[in-house]
């Protein structure tokens, strides 16, 4: 007895053109479905869609707006995917992120009367260091003694987020905004603003100039090549005599700095103070970052200006009544039908009416002799 | 379905006529058509990337063909999930086994089935093992079977089903000599009973005992489709490769054996269960190949292992001067290869770190690929270097890890089935590559469950019982029966040390 007359037939292999156009079909239809919640949230999608683009790629500030949130997502995106390529997942991108913009602080109110641009180096340094060494708490017992970085990773963000909250409470507060969840602010020459006038801001250049530095780490050096044989077969790492423990610790502080880095972006670009809320849940959004570049690093600036353009477009429709959590809506979505896509990439759709001797037309996934 | 069981050959169980199939612009299969006849056991033969195993996918509903037709018990058919054809009476024992290991036997027979796992199924599971002579604990777990049990529960599995035709591909590539035996008396038991078998195999030898019917692939065609009885096994080999290439290993010759390069005391691993080293010693010297046979899981994989140096003692000692120790390990794509990475990156692992690929830092991919060219070229290797190797066939995969691991005549090799899986003329290209290493004063340790193969390149052979090294047998005292009474622990066999 047949139901539907679709049936699902598994491909030997899914071409490459294929998967690349997975992420694309999945916005698509994040779209269309995310259509359907507007329609019924009785606003024209059309006239939604279109508000959310004018506002995020559609004005000189808008541009400016996007770039400036893709900065973080880039680079919490990066230190999430480098992890996964010696599948390791880094889930404190939040907190290392916390602790490198607590890192580029020190130096800021240690050094208040260096020149800008020395500052600003020692600063981006700090901020590398201090995410990496975070990262390193968790790396170093998972490295040792195998314990799961999953739930150490995690619960380092919730220990960063009081550790920010001492210092902008305690040595570092603001004597003019006392009790205020912020720091006394960084000294000017520390600012970072718009690069030669344009619309491009100095940390999406920054971040994506760390994405082709890191881009070019895994596919060309040698500490590079042992990382994917790792990542690719950990049997056969051990089978090389690689040294797993070292590359697993030193792929974790490459991935903390990362995130420091963003750290160091949102401090100098967007705060300019020390505040807990400067990390605004971009170490999570990076997982989702990472999970639509899929396994191409050069795809994460692009994605992360995408899910930036989103969010920014979010907010623009609370001018219309609506609440910007439809950005989260259409995000969810995004990520849903990646997944789908990606069971479904493996089967052909088909049609027909005529029926096979089966008893039903439908395709067990876990068909075959299992 | 039923098996009507007329006894003769004019009506086919199964034609697949036609067939075809394409990876990309590469034609695997090119219009083979073949006849599966009841009470008959058919032989498909071919060399490694004659598209065997695609072909069987195409019948089982996992591929579709691109073209051609599929005709069962007189009816045209189109499968379009394994679960189609298996409904038809189709069904395949892979060489990785689908089963459930934390699931006990019934559990397994019975997945996917209407029965239940109660005292019924195990009573016809009993049955249908006794008709073939299978022991199978019905209530064990499946992951405490050894591998040649677990391929029966596959087996029966199927015949649970009343499937009337069994496709199995490389049945044997992962059995002893005596399991191997006991399939073919097994599988000629199923095609008596009217049923029709189907079984992929590159050891000849087995193929003219047991085959009533041989089928020849080469580069995806037919090019032998006939009766096995009067065949032996050169005209076999000649039909898979289509011209005289030597088959057979040169007579190992008598070389000076050197000094010891590497020996093992006492030596233990840590673990459970019977696949562990228990004391095992033993000694290699520069020049000398030296084999070990035993029943799989006799400790043959840790003690592979041990003397490559990739596993640690628990207790006894492991001395060693040499610094190049190449090892071929048991579990090609599990091991030794990175299937998501490229055959050019696959055959560098070894030296991507030493100054042979060029400066101390850096990776050139042009580099990499041109230094894959040679190897690809000298060991067939069936496809370019940017290919990724889980894209490759089975026999495929070896080349690689052979290439990779013999390329640089290591001081020591240790070679742990190396040539399962793969066609006559590759086996004999690998056997020559480690002779030629012991002619080059290196020392060779080779693990085969093929003890034809011990017996022609080893210059001694160790048999392997519970961990240890039992016995030592010089090869010109060896001989296949000698060495399965050693394996299976029995007085008579240490007699004739
Ligand atoms: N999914 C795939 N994508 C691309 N090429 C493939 C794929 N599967 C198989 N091939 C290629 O098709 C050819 C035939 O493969 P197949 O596995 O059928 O060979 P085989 O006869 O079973 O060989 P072997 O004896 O080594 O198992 C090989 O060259 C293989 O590289
Ligand atoms: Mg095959």
């Amino acid at each position: 007895m047949k139901l539907l007359p679709i049936y699902l037939q598994r491909r030997a292999a899914i071409s490459s053109r294929r998967a690349a156009l997975l992420p694309i079909f999945a916005i698509a239809t994040g779209f269309i479905v995310g259509a359907v919640v507007l329609w019924f949230s009785g606003v024209s999608p059309l006239d939604a869609y279109l508000e959310m683009f004018n506002a995020s790629f559609g004005s000189a500030q808008g541009l400016t707006a996007t770039f400036i949130r893709a900065a973080p997502l880039i680079l919490t995106g990066l230190a999430v995917a480098i992890a996964l390529r010696m599948q390791l997942w880094n889930i404190g991108a939040e907190g290392q992120l916390l602790l490198g913009s607590a890192g580029a602080t020190f130096v800021f109110f240690t050094w208040p009367n260096l020149p800008g641009p020395i500052l600003l180096v020692a600063a981006a340094v700090a901020a590398l260091i201090a995410g990496a060494l975070w990262a390193l708490i968790a790396a170093i017992p998972r490295a040792t003694i195998d314990l799961n970085e999953i739930i150490t990773t995690l619960f380092l963000n919730y220990i960063a987020l009081r550790l920010v909250s001492f210092l902008v409470y305690g040595p570092w507060q603001d004597p003019g905004a006392i009790g205020f969840a912020y720091s006394k602010p960084i000294p000017p020459q520390g600012a970072m603003g718009t690069i030669w006038g344009t619309d491009l801001t100095s940390g999406v250049v920054l971040s994506i100039v760390c994405v082709a530095i890191t881009w070019w780490g895994i596919e060309r050096t040698r500490w590079g090549f042992s990382v994917k044989i790792l990542g690719g077969n950990p049997r056969a790492g051990a089978y090389l005599r690689l040294n797993a423990k070292r590359r697993i610790i030193s792929i974790m502080a490459i991935s903390g700095a990362i995130a420091g880095m963003a750290g160091f972006i949102q401090l100098t670009a967007v705060t300019g103070r020390l505040q807990p809320d400067i990390a605004a849940g971009y170490g999570y959004t990076g997982i989702l970052v990472a999970f639509l570049a899929g396994r191409s690093l050069l795809m994460i600036p692009v994605v992360g200006i995408f899910f930036s353009a989103l969010i920014q477009g979010g907010y623009s429709l609370q001018a219309q009544g609506l609440s910007s959590s439809i950005s989260t809506v259409l995000q969810g979505l995004i990520v849903l039908f990646i997944l789908l896509g990606g069971v479904a990439a493996t089967y052909r759709f088909r049609w027909s009416w005529t029926s096979s001797n089966s008893s039903s037309g439908m395709v067990n996934l876990n068909s075959g002799a299992r | 379905m039923s098996s009507s069981n007329t006894g003769g050959p004019e009506e086919p169980f199964l034609r697949a006529a036609g067939m075809t199939k394409s990876f990309g612009s590469k034609v695997v299969v090119d219009d083979v058509t073949i006849n599966f006849f009841p009470g008959k056991i058919l032989a498909l033969l071919g060399e490694n990337g004659a598209g065997k195993s695609t072909l069987i996918s195409m019948i089982c509903g996992q591929y579709r063909p691109d073209s051609g037709s599929l005709t069962v018990h007189g009816k045209t058919c189109t499968f379009r999930s394994p679960k189609d054809a298996l409904k038809a009476g189709i069904g395949v024992v892979y060489q990785d086994f689908r089963l459930v290991p934390p699931f006990s036997v019934v559990e397994n027979v019975v997945l996917g089935t209407r029965s239940r796992p109660n005292r019924r199924a195990a009573a016809r599971i009993e049955e249908i093992a006794a008709e073939l002579g299978f022991q199978v604990p019905t209530h064990a777990l499946v992951q405490d079977l050894v591998v040649g049990q677990q391929q029966q529960v596959e087996i029966i599995k199927l015949l649970f089903r009343g499937l009337d035709i069994l496709i199995l591909d490389e049945p044997t590539a992962v059995l002893t000599p005596q399991q191997s035996s006991q399939l073919f008396t097994a599988l000629r038991a199923i095609a008596d009973s009217g049923k029709s078998v189907v079984f992929v195999s590159h050891r000849l030898a087995e193929v003219v005992e047991s085959a009533d019917h041989v089928t020849v692939l080469r580069g995806g065609r037919v090019v032998a489709d006939q009766p096995a009885h009067g065949l032996n096994k050169s005209d076999l080999a000649l039909l898979m490769v289509g011209d005289g290439i030597a088959t057979t290993t040169r007579a190992a010759r008598n070389r000076p054996v050197g000094h010891s390069v590497l020996r093992l005391k006492n030596a233990s691993t840590a673990g459970q269960g019977r696949d562990v080293l228990n004391g095992a010693s033993l000694e290699l010297h520069a020049g000398e190949v030296v084999g070990v046979a035993g029943v799989s899981g006799n400790g043959q994989r840790p003690l592979a292992d041990v003397v490559a140096g990739i596993v640690p003692l628990t207790s006894g000692t492991r001395e060693t001067q040499e610094e190049r120790i190449a090892y071929i390990p048991e579990d090609r794509l599990g091991t030794g290869l990175v299937g998501s990475m490229t055959i050019a990156q696959n055959l560098q692992m070894r030296d991507y770190r030493s100054e042979k690929s060029g400066n101390p830092w850096w990776i050139n991919p042009k580099t990499l690929l041109a230094q894959a060219e040679p190897l690809i070229e000298e060991f067939h290797i069936p496809a370019a270097a940017s290919i990724k190797v889980s894209a490759l066939s089975g026999g495929g995969q070896q080349r690689v890890i052979v290439a990779r691991e013999v390329r640089d005549e290591p001081r020591i090799l240790v070679a742990s089935q190396p040539t399962r899986g793969l066609d006559v003329v590759s086996s004999t290209a690998v056997r020559e590559h480690l002779l030629d290493i012991a002619d080059k004063q290196g020392a060779v340790l080779v693990i085969s469950e093929d003890l034809d193969e011990l017996l022609e390149v080893c210059d001694r052979i160790l048999v392997m019982v519970g961990g240890e090294v039992v016995a030592e047998v010089p090869r010109k005292e060896a001989t296949r029966l000698s060495l399965g009474l050693l394996m299976v622990g029995s007085p008579d066999g240490e007699a004739s040390q």
